[in-house]
């Protein structure tokens, strides 16, 4: 730990103390340096290279130092690093669309450090001053308190209902660096609550059913809502929003299981990072793996840990997961048949979706990939089967570390049981010509409407304006004048007076 | 060094700026080189003087210099940490002011003038800070109103001239009530030294019609300056004036002396004890809430560079007012360390707004479009200035929002959280797009009126220099928050021996 508080702000300290900060250095810290030796050879014959290094290494900065920070403030200046340097990174291939969901992201990511900064004001208040999260842990929240960080931190993560930026912004910006935001940036958010939300707080405990609903409903909406759209990345992006939904449960699982479910959380969010990514980098070079069988087995590879195949990373966190739903005490209104039920549900809803994303993919045409020498493919294929390497290198080390159970006969049974029924349900779909109306697919979120309407609310070319009544002190002056030009008397009295008055208010 | 010396610190940081300022009126136009060395003489000196000063205050001396001035009401020249603080701010920003004024003033006439009236304007300023009592305050207040008029008239048309007029009017007439505050307040307790803690509050009961008549009335001048709601009127029009001025009017002299005369009313004439007797507190907050969110809402909608800037202004002025106003200690550092900040944040806001109408001709927000490429120092500076004011660390805006939140958490105030966080999203709405416009849309058609000041930088160094120092100035102020140097450190110092007396 490195104590500063007598050199930078009041307060700063780094260091990673802690069980959960330490792993997830590591894993941001091999994400960004993979996808930015990525970056190295996908952004080589960008024009704008300078800028995307500029906000990439920003953006690298922020990540590293909010999940080094021990005190709110270091936090707080790494996540609005962060979330403000991706901006750049939004908007980087400066397309109208990207712009426009440049817009909405920065409108968003500007409310969520707002309300974040409420929020660590609020409980830094309550904690007597200390700055130092650790000593906010015994602190009780609030509800006022509570809202707040889940909002502010919950607009980072995206989960469901605050998911809006995510489908449009993910997909407009160059595909490493959605990898990066998908993959760790979103993350971030996540990590805040951990650090600033204690488990054990009774007021979290109670309202951590809540929390696990909005999960499970995120988990369902973003996969429907990505099966309605047929741009890869926008499927990936709301096949984020499915995540971060699991990892919002996971979270409200660690209240009602009292911190048990630390280890699967952790597990659960390096290996969506390393899937996320990879596919997200896959989805930028798919037109150049058409007719390569191995290019395309790569990302197979990656669909598959994804929709937890036995033997994978993916496996071991949804079995571990449902293991801990099982395990926790919630309340009576909660039936756990009707949650493993739905669980399995979304088992196979997620494998639907990644069956929708590869059928999106192969029509994705090789004319759309800008030319690249021999030697840069190369690199850049190697990097990406090195990332999915380490994804399926993943469950060696969830067991080594954070020892979850490997799943047994039968539980394998029912994570294969899931994927396969997707694969029948696909293949009917196909088979039947199943499609909803036309108008149904690609609609353009309402939030984009919203976001204009807003900016036409705070960028007004003009306001309604009333003026005060102008008093011309001239024409009185004037007067006045003239009044005193008057007889020597007149002018007395109006001294006397005067001095009358101020007699008057100095006696009293 | 000598007692006697010591005596006379006060009195000669004073005459540091005052007698070249004198000097300088008897000088001809052409005598460039004299000038600017006996501007940059006085600077010097000053800020010698200053750090002797800050030396010894910190070490807990105190500094006194009295003359015999009208019958029991000396004039008092008196060094406390609070007065330093202000001194501090003014005289380096003076000199990051009076450089830029030399680069932006080069080849206009009338340079003797203004400058001469330029050092009569900071030396009102650090009488002011110094005053020990407020007779001594009400004479260098009016002193600065005389000597602020005919730099914002300088250039003489007639919208300066307008302005001019409007300025007086307000201020000029607020001197008046502020001398009747002021009598009413000596009849009732005289006019002692300020003192920490106030001194009225022997006297606060039977006198709570007529205590709260005078306080009303001093606020109600010393918010025509600090630009409080209704009397803010003079500040937007008041951007017809040079940008050096400006930067002055806004982050030195004329706003903050409100802001500052505020404090000193609140903290060492009433004291806390007293306004919380009185209940005078709680309309002032109100008042400066509402302040900042009707001038952020404003900006919004202004398409001019400096219009925008000043009523972002009269918004962060009235965060130091509701700092003060909320009479909590965690509160006051935040308000007091805004002083600072906010004056160097906003000076380099308008040195970056000079830049851009002195180089390229741009005035309106609309013509930014494409200037990070053509003039990117000055670009990256405005953008660290807009970063600060809405709040983001590391820059020094976001220590002074954290100090004032907490502080505002710690009196049971969490309504005004809510007031700075809509503050900050709006300073955002304001700002944000500046930025994105200098960064990101590319430049549409020829600049207004482009001049080439510099053949190696991207305009004179002069006017380059003095928006670098400052902008380097707020950030580090950001960054080093804790250490013994930064503004945060001295204001709880303040704070501390503000609230020991207690």
């Amino acid at each position: 730990m490195i104590d500063l508080s007598n050199w930078l702000w009041p307060g700063a300290g780094l260091g990673l103390t802690d069980a959960f900060t330490r792993p997830w250095w590591c894993f941001s810290l091999v994400l960004w340096l993979l996808v930015g030796a990525f970056s190295l050879l996908s952004q080589r014959h960008d024009a704008r290279a300078g800028r995307y290094w500029l906000f990439f290494a920003l953006c690298f900065a922020g990540n590293m130092l909010l999940i080094a920070a021990l005190d709110a403030v270091s936090f707080y200046l790494g996540f609005s690093l962060m979330s403000l340097a991706a901006y750049g990174l939004v908007i980087h291939n400066n397309t109208a669309k990207a712009r426009r969901a440049g817009r909405l992201y920065l409108q968003l990511a500007v409310l969520g450090e707002i309300l974040l900064f409420s929020g660590l004001l609020l409980r830094a208040s309550a904690a007597g001053g200390q700055y130092d999260w650790h000593s906010w842990q015994a602190v009780p929240l609030e509800p006022l308190s509570l809202s707040l960080l889940l909002l502010g931190l919950g607009l980072k993560a995206g989960f469901w209902p605050l998911h809006w930026w995510l489908p449009q912004a993910h997909p407009v910006a160059p595909a490493p660096a959605s990898a990066l935001l998908s993959g760790v940036m979103i993350k971030a958010g996540l990590l805040g609550m951990l650090m600033f939300i204690p488990a054990t707080d009774t007021l979290m405990q109670q309202w951590a059913p809540l929390l696990l609903i909005t999960g499970l409903i995120s988990a369902f909406y973003g996969v429907l809502a990505g099966l309605l759209h047929t741009q890869p990345k926008v499927i990936l992006a709301y096949s984020s929003v499915s995540q971060m939904g699991y990892l919002l449960m996971l979270f409200a699982l660690l209240s009602l299981t009292g911190v048990a479910a630390l280890p699967v959380l952790l597990a659960y969010v390096v290996h969506h990072g390393m899937a996320k990514a990879s596919l997200f980098l896959y989805a930028g070079m798919a037109g150049e793996a058409a007719g390569r069988i191995w290019r395309q087995a790569l990302f197979w590879l990656a669909a598959l840990a994804m929709m937890a195949l036995p033997l994978s990373s993916g496996a071991l966190v949804k079995t571990a997961l449902k293991a801990k739903l099982t395990a926790a005490s919630l309340p009576g209104w909660l039936s756990i048949d009707v949650l493993s039920s739905l669980l399995t549900s979304g088992a196979v809803l997620t494998a639907l979706l990644l069956l929708h994303l590869a059928a999106q993919l192969r029509a994705v045409k090789a004319s759309a990939v800008t030319k690249a020498s021999a030697n840069n493919t190369a690199g850049r294929w190697a990097l990406f089967t090195l990332l999915v390497g380490t994804l399926w290198a993943l469950p060696w080390f969830m067991l080594q570390y954070w020892q979850l159970p490997l799943p047994t006969l039968s539980q394998s049974g029912a994570l294969i049981a899931p994927v396969l029924f997707a694969v029948l349900l696909r293949w009917l779909w196909y088979k039947l010509g199943w499609q909803l109306p036309q108008h149904y697919y690609n609609r353009n979120a309402p939030a984009l409407y919203y976001s204009l309407k807003l900016k036409r609310l705070y960028q007004p070319v003009s306001q309604p304006q009333w003026h005060w009544p102008t008093i011309t002190l001239r024409p009185l002056e004037r007067r006045l004048n003239r009044a005193l030009n008057r007889p020597l008397v007149s002018t007395t009295a109006l001294l006397c007076c005067l001095l009358f008055v101020m007699i008057l208010l100095s006696g009293v | 060094m000598s007692p006697f010396w010591q005596q006379y610190l006060p009195l000669s940081i004073i005459l540091s700026s005052l007698l070249p300022g004198l000097i300088i009126f008897t000088l001809k136009e052409t005598q460039v080189k004299l000038r600017i060395s006996l501007n940059l003489f006085g600077v010097g000196v000053k800020l010698l003087l200053v750090l002797l000063m800050w030396q010894a205050v910190k070490a807990g001396q105190q500094f006194y210099f009295s003359l015999p001035f009208l019958p029991g009401a000396d004039l008092v020249l008196q060094g406390d940490a609070l007065s330093l603080l202000f001194v501090v701010l003014s005289s380096v920003l003076w000199l990051a002011t009076t450089i830029y004024a030399i680069g932006y003033l080069e080849q206009s006439p009338l340079r003797s003038r203004f400058f001469g009236y330029f050092s009569l304007c900071v030396s009102a300023t650090v009488g002011l800070a110094l005053a020990g009592n407020l007779v001594t305050f009400l004479l260098f207040y009016e002193l600065l109103t005389l000597a602020t008029f005919p730099l914002v008239v300088h250039r003489g048309t007639p919208e300066s001239l307008a302005a001019g007029r409007r300025y007086l009017a307000y201020t000029l007439s607020g001197g008046v009530i502020l001398m009747l505050g002021v009598a009413l307040l000596h009849s009732l307790v005289q006019s002692p030294l300020f003192t920490p803690g106030g001194y009225v509050a022997a006297a606060v009961s039977g006198n709570e019609g007529l205590l709260m008549l005078a306080f009303a009335l001093m606020i109600m001048v010393l918010g025509v300056k600090a630009a409080l709601l209704p009397l803010h009127g003079w500040l937007p029009q008041a951007m017809v004036a040079p940008a050096p001025v400006s930067a002055l009017l806004h982050a030195v002299a004329v706003v903050k002396a409100g802001a500052f005369g505020i404090i000193r009313l609140v903290y060492d004439v009433f004291g806390v004890e007293s306004m919380q007797a009185l209940q005078l507190a709680q309309p002032l907050m109100l008042l400066a809430a509402a302040t900042i969110l009707y001038g952020s809402w404003r900006a919004l909608a202004q398409q001019d560079i400096k219009r925008r800037l000043a009523y972002s202004t009269i918004s962060q002025v009235s965060y130091i007012t509701l700092g003060v106003a909320m009479l909590g200690p965690l509160a006051a550092v935040g308000g007091l360390v805004h002083l600072v900040h906010q004056g160097v944040m906003k000076i380099t806001l308008f040195f970056c707004a000079g830049n851009f109408a002195e180089t390229l001709g741009i005035h309106k927000i609309r013509e930014l479009n494409g200037v990070g490429r053509r003039m990117p120092v000055t670009a990256m500076a405005f953008t660290l200035g807009a970063l600060g004011m809405i709040g983001i660390p590391p820059t020094a805006g976001f220590i002074s929002k954290w100090y004032l939140g907490l502080g505002a958490a710690e009196v049971g105030q969490n309504w005004l959280i809510l007031v700075f966080a809509l503050s900050g999203l709006l300073n955002a709405a304001y700002f944000l797009p500046v930025v994105y416009r200098m960064w990101f849309l590319p430049q549409s058609g020829r600049w207004p009126a482009e001049q080439r000041l510099s053949n190696r930088f991207e305009t004179h160094w002069m006017l380059l220099l003095p928006a670098i120092f400052t902008a380097i100035l707020l950030l580090l102020m950001g960054l080093f928050a804790s250490t013994e140097l930064s503004p945060l450190s001295w204001s709880q110092l303040i704070v501390e021996r503000e609230f020991r007396h207690d």
